[in-house]
């Protein structure tokens, strides 16, 4: 009876130790990938995160405007025709969060590979069917591996441009708290985005 | 290939259980109380005034604060109904007819009419849309892929599919007691994967449900055309029609067209964006957004021109004061516990902003771009202006070509330095970008 008891309490804990192991070991790999850069984690660089359409509009300004489309960053595979790279343009709010810690986390971590086409984020539309603008609007929403990500789909398709399967690596990226970087994921919609990712949370 | 489906009617007649807290006259009045916006004054209706003027069909009703609410110039709006099983938005009212609106919800929708004889709901598997009136009192709905019509005193609901493959149909509007026309929405392209491409008014037949294409818009891939808010004025049809470019920086163009029997033609360029919202007389009702808060207005046109504000909430348009169901968060269905993310690194520095800097390019030799950090550096005589390529700046250019990069301090505000930047230097406005180097 007592010994059952303490094989019992052991497999945990073995398990556990074994799980630390591990976790060290790939978290000291990722780490030798990603030495010499840190994430930034100021105020200007993961900014506050405005709720509403109003709240949208007084961080972000007016829709379709120059402030909306004057940052860019250069993203492998991104263009929805031929699979090259493209710039991304958003707004500048969101200047360091998408071209500095975004952008360095995945090709730090040598993911560059987990995107494909298309990725793009500044489009000036109403949302189809509805007299809503897109968030794109604004610049402040990014879609990312739309071609295996579309809208209604309910799932997220993790295979990339180098036909590897990344699992959930680049929305991990993006979306959520630390050690994400705050974009509300299209995904939790009932009506499932997965390609969006948007820096406004109740709209 | 046009699909004509008659299907029987799913009305419910009487409210729902758990909605509704009193019925006065065969009209649900709920018990739901939104808060009023501070913008948007409302005070309450009895629930007898409430009841007649949902069955008359006779005023003005918006929705606003989760409700719908009752619009007059000569007082504040009077609170009407809500509901706690969604979102109330597209009303649409006829004298004699009564009043019928969305009841927006995760998933399934529900179309609700309220008339003298009472109240019917129409429970649907699809996004409802745009309840419209004849003028004989049959009403039409949209479900994404479809139109719904109900005929006056009919017991079943008339179907019509979309006349193009995959597209998405809104906004209908009666041409006569036998044709209604729609917006038809171009489905989505591999370029153009979301958001509004191609948008053309179409009309169909209920007789024989041949669809006939009644505007002629032409899309390209970045400019998109599209068509809001069509409703029924005199004999013709009035609309809205958007034109916009996708990469564009400014607001798209607003035009007020009018469609009749010789065809679509633009009767006005509009000075912001707007949208119909009825008619008052033979005068246009029409919802206006605040571009400071997004609110929506209601406004009715002055005899000699101009708008007049009388209130505020979004008639056939989309109110902007609740989050749609569909786009509300399921909170931590697709989070997966923190364990299963051990790739992702978590050091980072709190204090200290990131470098940024402001980029001007592309060029094709680096002596053109030699040249640009020159003045750039007598525009900036204390700052580092350097020559870039995708060797030395990989997210901030792309390769094989050179760019001139100025160095900002790592507390600068990237919104203000830009603007300052174009105001020094207004010859690279075109082809300048903050960038983190």
């Amino acid at each position: 009876m007592f010994g059952s008891r303490v094989r019992i309490r052991a497999v945990p804990l073995v398990l556990v130790a074994a799980l630390s192991v591990g976790c060290f070991a790939t978290t000291s790999a990722v780490a030798g990938h990603m030495a010499g850069w840190q994430h930034d984690h100021s105020k200007k660089g993961i900014p506050p995160r405005p709720k509403g359409l109003a709240g949208l509009i007084d961080v972000f300004g007016q829709r379709c405007t120059n402030k909306a489309n004057n940052a860019r960053s250069w993203w492998p595979h991104a263009d929805a025709n031929d699979g090259s790279g493209k710039y991304v343009q958003y707004h500048t709010y969101l200047a360091r969060t998408i071209g500095y810690n975004v952008r360095n986390h995945i090709n730090a971590a040598h993911k560059d590979g987990a995107l494909y086409p298309g990725i793009g984020s500044y489009n000036c539309r109403l949302i189809a069917g509805t007299s809503f603008w897109s968030v794109h609007s604004w610049g402040a929403a990014v879609d990312t591996n739309w071609q295996r990500n579309f809208r209604g789909q309910h799932f997220w398709n993790g295979r990339g441009a180098d036909g590897k399967d990344h699992g959930t690596y680049i929305p991990d990226v993006w979306r959520g708290a630390f050690p994400g970087h705050r974009f509300f994921w299209g995904l939790n919609w009932s009506n499932p985005d997965p390609m969006h990712f948007q820096y406004v949370t109740g709209y | 290939m046009v699909m004509k489906l008659v299907i029987g009617a799913v009305a419910v007649v009487s409210a729902a259980a758990g909605v509704v807290s009193g019925t006065v006259g065969g009209v649900p009045v709920t018990s739901v109380k939104a808060a009023p916006s501070a913008d948007c004054p409302l005070v309450e209706a009895s629930a007898r005034g409430a009841s007649r003027t949902l069955a008359s069909g006779g005023g003005l009703v918006a929705v606003a604060g989760g409700r719908l609410v009752s619009v007059s110039p000569a007082r504040p709006a009077r609170a009407l109904v809500g509901t706690t099983q969604g979102v109330v938005r597209h009303v649409a009212a006829r004298a004699g007819a009564g009043t019928a609106y969305v009841v927006d919800r995760r998933g399934d929708d529900e179309l609700v009419v309220v008339s003298a004889d009472g109240t019917r709901r129409f429970q649907e598997s699809a996004e409802v849309t745009h309840p419209a009136w004849s003028p004989r009192g049959d009403l039409a709905w949209a479900t994404g892929d479809a139109l719904a019509v109900l005929g006056v005193g009919a017991g079943r609901i008339e179907r019509l599919g979309s006349p193009i493959d995959g597209a998405t149909m809104f906004s209908p509007v009666f041409l006569s007691a036998g044709r209604v026309a729609a917006v038809v929405s171009a489905p989505p392209t591999a370029p153009v994967h979301e958001g509004e491409r191609l948008g053309n008014l179409w009309s169909v037949d209920l007789d024989d449900g041949r669809w006939r294409r009644e505007t002629t818009f032409r899309a390209s891939g970045d400019r998109w055309v599209t068509v809001r808010t069509p409703i029924r004025r005199g004999g013709s049809v009035t609309f809205i029609k958007v034109i916009g470019r996708a990469s564009a920086s400014g607001s798209p163009r607003f035009e007020l067209w009018r469609l009749d029997d010789g065809g679509a033609r633009r009767v006005a360029r509009l000075p912001q964006e707007r949208y119909l919202a009825g008619t008052r007389g033979a005068r246009l009702l029409w919802n206006v957004p605040d571009p400071a808060t997004g609110r929506l207005d209601v406004a009715i046109e002055r005899a000699g021109g101009g708008l007049r504000t009388i209130g505020c909430g979004a008639v056939i348009v989309d109110p902007v004061d609740a989050v749609d169901p569909d786009r509300a968060a399921r909170r931590g269905e697709h989070v997966p516990p923190r364990g299963t993310w051990p790739s992702l690194e978590t050091r980072g520095h709190e204090g200290r902003a990131e470098e940024i800097a402001v980029i001007v390019g592309d060029f094709a030799t680096a002596d053109e771009a030699s040249s640009v950090a020159e003045a750039m550096r007598a525009a900036y005589p204390a700052s580092q202006v350097e020559v870039v390529d995708s060797t030395t700046s990989p997210f901030a250019i792309r390769p094989g070509v050179f760019g001139a990069l100025l160095h900002l301090p790592g507390d600068a505000d990237a919104t203000a330095e830009i603007a300052r930047f174009r105001d020094l230097l207004p010859q690279y406005a075109p082809n300048s970008w903050v960038v983190t180097p």
